[in-house]
């Protein structure tokens, strides 16, 4: 039940917060679920970004970091308690 | 002898075997699919959503207001606010236009309001993180990349960057690293203004400019555009120079319309060859 009520309300921060609130979201979605920063951020890239501020899609770059970053640590997690 | 099966797998992936998280990922990929396909069906699609985070936000502002002061005394703090703004737009426009005044150059001025086009935000700061506002108004309403954005008060917002058939972006002079000539002070000091994200602004002097706080920020569009004040000056003994925090005179995060106009600006570019002269 923890796993999508986190991915859920991540996304609805999205739209409905201050992006700060859902970096916040996303990095405490990413214990459970590592995939839920990626999605994230490229979400609030998605819907915010305009390539005319001459600035990178940092959201989705750094989703796809954290998301490396917990998926790494989730299999070995994993594989510690196999 | 005894057999051992394997779970038959079905060929195909189905949602079920997807984690939450590679679900979200599909979602979002499937939404910038759309939105680089049919961007106006995207907009149509999403600024429903947009406008009840907007009645969200204003729900949780005046909720979390009332916990410090009553919600009455919150609303009346933002009617003065924005009235101060107003006032202050007002008041730093009249004065650039009474030095402006002269036989030659009064043909530039031109009434507040006249020709503009005003326009809807559907989304902006703080829930987009580029400092960047989304209109809904696009090239068939007659938007054009390059028009400036004005608040209701009359302050310069940001300009025009991206136009689709039934919405418009407007990129704001506040963006994070974005670099805009203007001018300070009553000498009309040029300048560089540097966006800092989150509608602050800063810009770097020389401590000899004398620049003080209260000092008007102005922009180029038909003359000199008050931006916004100097709330700070950071002033490091080490170095020659001084760091300007500019407080803008409308507040992005509160905008709710906005008036577009072609000011003769054609986009970013122009704003940096500002010369010292005002326009």
């Amino acid at each position: 039940m923890t796993r999508p009520a986190v991915t859920v309300v991540t996304f609805l921060s999205v739209v409905f917060l201050p992006w700060q609130v859902t970096v916040l979201c996303a990095l405490g979605a990413a214990v459970v679920e590592p995939f839920v920063p990626l999605a994230a951020g490229l979400l609030l890239d998605v819907l915010y970004y305009a390539p005319q501020t001459g600035l990178l899609p940092r959201f989705t770059i750094g989703g796809a970091l954290i998301s490396l970053v917990a998926s790494v640590v989730h299999s070995r997690v994993r594989a510690r308690s196999m | 002898m005894k057999k051992t099966y394997l779970a038959r797998r079905n060929a195909l992936f189905t949602l079920t075997e997807l984690s939450w998280g590679a679900r979200g990922l599909l979602l979002a990929v499937a939404l910038l699919g759309v939105r680089l396909v049919t961007p106006d069906f995207f907009w149509h699609m999403t600024a429903p959503l947009f406008r009840v985070g907007d009645a969200v936000a204003g729900a949780n502002h005046t909720f979390l207001s009332s916990f410090g002061h009553a919600a009455g005394v919150a609303a009346e703090n933002d009617a003065l606010r924005k009235e101060n703004e107003s006032l202050v737009a007002m008041n730093a426009l009249l004065a650039q236009k009474v030095e402006q005044l002269s036989p030659d150059n009064a043909e530039g001025l031109r009434v507040k309001g006249q020709g503009d086009l005003r326009a809807d935000v559907v989304a902006r700061p703080p829930e987009s993180p580029y400092d960047v506002l989304t209109l809904a108004r696009g090239s068939r309403d007659g938007v054009a990349v390059g028009m400036e954005a004005f608040a209701p008060s009359g302050a310069p917002l940001g300009v025009v960057a991206q136009v689709s058939d039934d919405f418009s972006r407007v990129v704001l002079f506040s963006s994070p690293n974005r670099r805009t000539a203007g001018w300070v002070g009553r000498e009309s000091v040029p300048v560089t203004i540097i966006g800092a994200g989150g509608g602050a602004l800063h810009i770097s002097l020389s401590r000899a400019a004398n620049i003080v706080v209260g000092d008007v920020v102005y922009v180029p569009g038909p003359g000199m555009l008050p931006l916004g004040v100097v709330g700070r000056v950071d002033d490091d003994p080490s170095s020659p120079a001084v760091t300007l925090r500019v407080r803008p005179l409308s507040n992005p995060f509160s905008v709710g319309s906005v008036a577009l106009r072609a000011t003769g600006i054609r986009g970013s570019a122009d704003f940096l060859v500002a010369s010292s002269t005002p326009q």
